[in-house]
């Protein structure tokens, strides 16, 4: 199965070089500008919204910043830093600016930079993301390459309703059953955090363990609903390919089913899951906010969360902005895929 | 089986259900309690607010709905005997609670003996005797709720943790010279507080559902009339529009709702508001494609050319076209808004610690996972089942609406 998935690899991108020599560059070209364009606006969009969003939350940093018995002085000094008397239109271009070189000004409860403490926990997230994507994605597709092959419908039909099942209980509810399971009644992994307290005194390869005994529960969590989500989506485009004229023809003139599956039906479903995958993982960049909560991860969703809970704005912003950039920048990602590998969507209007 | 006889089957074992909780409590009696305030000591009943507040509702709703499906109210569905039974089980629980329930949802009783009762247990209690009630006749307080009991000579003393008291003919209710010791059926148990666990998830639905109906709506409106502007338009407005809500979509919105939460104060409307204005996204989406597609048809320009006003062509020509996908999109949405809400209730966020969400039990249970499991496995046991009846109906309706994909 692995080296199928390995080849089916290598065959999408052959194909997308074949099909790019063969067409208009210009055109392609365009498009792509346009989108990359729209994804600017929506990025300049977002700024514009977390700066009128913090503006309007009640209270202002030097409240927060500095203690009650503060002196006026010092007070107006740090408005004065903060920039808060000055117009709304300065203020507004001056934290454009700010942004975009990725300087969001000190966070009031860690009292650091906060691209210093963005920087752990987004790390962290992207590696939590991949992982738990890469299993969403492969059982996914293995699950539904397994249940269109053995065509019994009594498992398609439990496999179905597993996946309506899967897809709709909610993490938190996922999550405390596990716990309930394998933490409370079975006691074989631990409840929450990344590490154990001894963690230090372990050997290279205990640590190792040590790490995937704590994430075990986590990617178990948040893989359910994608892997029921591309589950689904694989197998209806599956049995849709397989009912198509061509790979009729392909059999007629005695093509063997592995390479019609290979070589045919397998990039065909693959390619229109680009989209979805883009959305799945953009939301995954964000941070699963309840399972970072309920297991103490220390992940995008908690921090953003502790700040929003602490008032702490510069956090806030720069949590937001990162994590809105992430969805927006994988969202163009994924129209660049989807063109490369189909340049016909490009003809497709951007809505 | 035909969807008739499966709906007529679930109202009836409804009905006995009701039957059967009729003869044991006093439950036609919490119809007439405000269980918000817990209003146990006034004398004067008052029917129950939430109940008094949709039937003023209610008649004009029904109206208008049977006025507008009236003649599309002929379809079969296949339906299984589960998910109409599940189905009218929310919808009856979401209507008549105080029918279905035990005790008041913030009723606790004892805390000495009803803590964390497990579930399918009951709790015995003796009842006052008419001259010592107080405050009427329907009144927790005259009750005595016990652990163990031993029968005297012509009094009985009863246990309650370290407490032992004696009770004697004139203070209780005794029926053939014995004192007569009553039951209380816990199908669920009770939690920390010693609150009946099903009561509160048979309220917990009311919460529930109304978030769901008033947030989706909002959002419907807010949808129909961004995407009916976008459709109409065109050209630069439909572009703005969309870069707007392409922001929606790549701001982590959960973010966007914890925040506006934690910054205007978490209460039912502010919970409301900010879930309806979170989700107009896919509704904007498909109006506006609708709009714009029926832009150009024949009988919207005659209309148009006959001089009616826009507000007309909207009601009578689009949205009929709009109706279509949208309503399916609307179950979907109502799900997932009940799924935010519960989130947002387990994170602490919910509308407050004193009305029964399901999230906040389940937050509630996560204190206690070695303890008690029911605190936590029967909310989310019915959370999810409705979570997964909305599916199903959403999934039967869009096959029914749609019957081109149904054949795939």
């Amino acid at each position: 199965m692995f080296r199928l998935l390995l080849s089916v690899l290598f065959i999408i991108v052959g194909i997308g070089e074949l099909k790019i020599n063969s067409l208009n560059y210009s055109r392609i070209f365009r498009s792509v500008f346009f989108r990359f364009i729209n994804s600017f606006i929506v990025l300049f969009l977002l700024a514009t919204f977390i700066f009128f969003m913090i503006r309007l939350a009640p209270g202002d940093p030097t409240q927060k910043f500095v203690s009650a018995e503060a002196s006026p002085a010092l007070i107006e000094n740090l408005k004065k830093s903060y920039g808060i008397n000055d117009s709304l239109s300065e203020q507004y271009l001056n934290f454009l600016q700010e942004t975009l070189s990725l300087n969001f000004g000190y966070s009031f409860s860690y009292r650091t930079p906060v691209i210093d403490v963005i920087k752990p926990a987004f790390s962290f997230t992207a590696f939590f993301a991949a992982i738990v994507f890469v299993f969403q994605f492969g059982l996914g597709l293995i699950l539904a390459l397994f249940i269109t092959n053995t065509s019994n419908s009594k498992i398609e039909k439990v496999a179905d309703n597993l996946g309506i099942l899967l897809f709709s209980i909610p993490s938190f509810v996922i999550a405390l059953f596990l716990l309930q399971i394998f933490s409370v009644k079975l006691g074989i992994l631990p409840q929450g955090g990344l590490k154990s307290y001894d963690f230090h005194s372990f050997g290279l390869l205990n640590k190792f363990f040590d790490y995937t005994s704590h994430l075990i529960l986590p990617i178990v969590t948040l893989s359910f609903a994608g892997i029921a989500l591309f589950y689904k989506y694989f197998k209806d485009s599956l049995k849709a390919n397989y009912q198509t004229d061509y790979v009729l023809f392909l059999r007629s003139i005695g093509t063997k089913e592995k390479s019609i599956l290979r070589d045919h039906v397998l990039p065909n479903s693959i390619i229109p899951s680009i989209s979805i995958a883009g959305i799945t993982l953009g939301l995954l960049f964000n941070g699963a906010l309840i399972t970072e909560y309920i297991f103490e991860l220390p992940g995008m969703g908690r921090l953003t969360m502790n700040a929003i809970f602490a008032r702490d704005y510069p956090l806030v912003m720069g949590t937001t902005f990162v994590a809105g950039f992430c969805v927006i920048v994988i969202n163009f990602l994924a129209d660049l895929l989807k063109i490369l590998f189909n340049p016909q969507y490009s003809e497709t209007s951007l809505n | 089986m035909k969807s008739n006889k499966v709906i007529n089957i679930a109202v009836l074992i409804l009905l006995i259900i009701w039957m059967l909780n009729y003869n044991q409590n006093y439950n036609v009696f919490l119809m007439f309690i405000d269980w918000v305030r817990g209003g146990f000591s006034t004398s004067i009943p008052t029917f129950d607010f939430f109940d008094l507040m949709f039937s003023l509702f209610l008649p004009p709703i029904l109206a208008a709905s049977y006025y507008i499906f009236r003649n599309r109210l002929n379809f079969e569905i296949n339906t299984n005997f589960g998910l109409v039974f599940i189905t009218m089980f929310f919808v009856y629980s979401f209507l008549f609670a105080p029918l279905l329930t035990i005790s008041d949802p913030n009723y606790q009783f004892n805390q000495r003996i009803a803590r964390l009762i497990s579930p399918f247990e009951s709790i015995k209690y003796l009842e006052k005797n008419e001259s010592d009630k107080t405050n009427g006749s329907f009144n927790y307080k005259n009750r005595i709720y016990f652990s163990s009991y031993s029968v005297l000579e012509d009094s009985i003393k009863v246990f309650q943790g370290r407490n032992q008291t004696i009770y004697n003919k004139r203070q209780i209710v005794f029926s053939d010279q014995k004192p007569k010791v009553f039951d209380t059926f816990l199908p669920f148990g009770t939690d920390d507080y010693g609150r009946c666990v099903y009561s509160r998830i048979i309220y917990g639905t009311r919460i529930s559902i109304s978030i769901g109906a008033l947030s989706v709506f909002i959002s419907f409106l807010v949808g129909l009339f961004l995407g009916h502007l976008a459709g109409i338009a065109g050209g630069i407005t439909d572009k703005f529009l969309s870069r707007i809500s392409d922001l929606f979509l790549a701001v982590p919105i959960i973010f966007f709702i914890l925040f506006l939460l934690i910054s205007f104060g978490n209460n039912f409307f502010t919970i409301v508001m900010v879930l309806g204005f979170s989700g107009w996204m896919s509704i904007f989406k498909l109006v506006k494609d609708e709009t714009t597609k029926a832009k150009n048809y024949d009988f919207i320009s005659t209309s148009r050319q006959l001089g009616f006003d826009s507000l007309y062509i909207l009601i009578k020509d689009y949205f009929p076209i709009i109706i279509i996908p949208v309503t399916t999109n609307l179950v979907f949405q109502f799900a997932n808004v009940i799924l935010a809400e519960s989130a947002l209730s387990f994170l602490g966020l919910g509308i407050s610690l004193e009305e029964p969400s399901w999230g906040a039990m389940i937050r509630s249970g996560q204190g206690y996972l070695n303890q008690a499991w029911w605190l936590i496995f029967f909310p989310s046991l019915t959370f999810v089942s409705l979570l997964i009846t909305l599916k199903i109906l959403g999934e039967k309706l869009v096959q029914h609406l749609n019957p081109i994909l149904n054949d795939n």
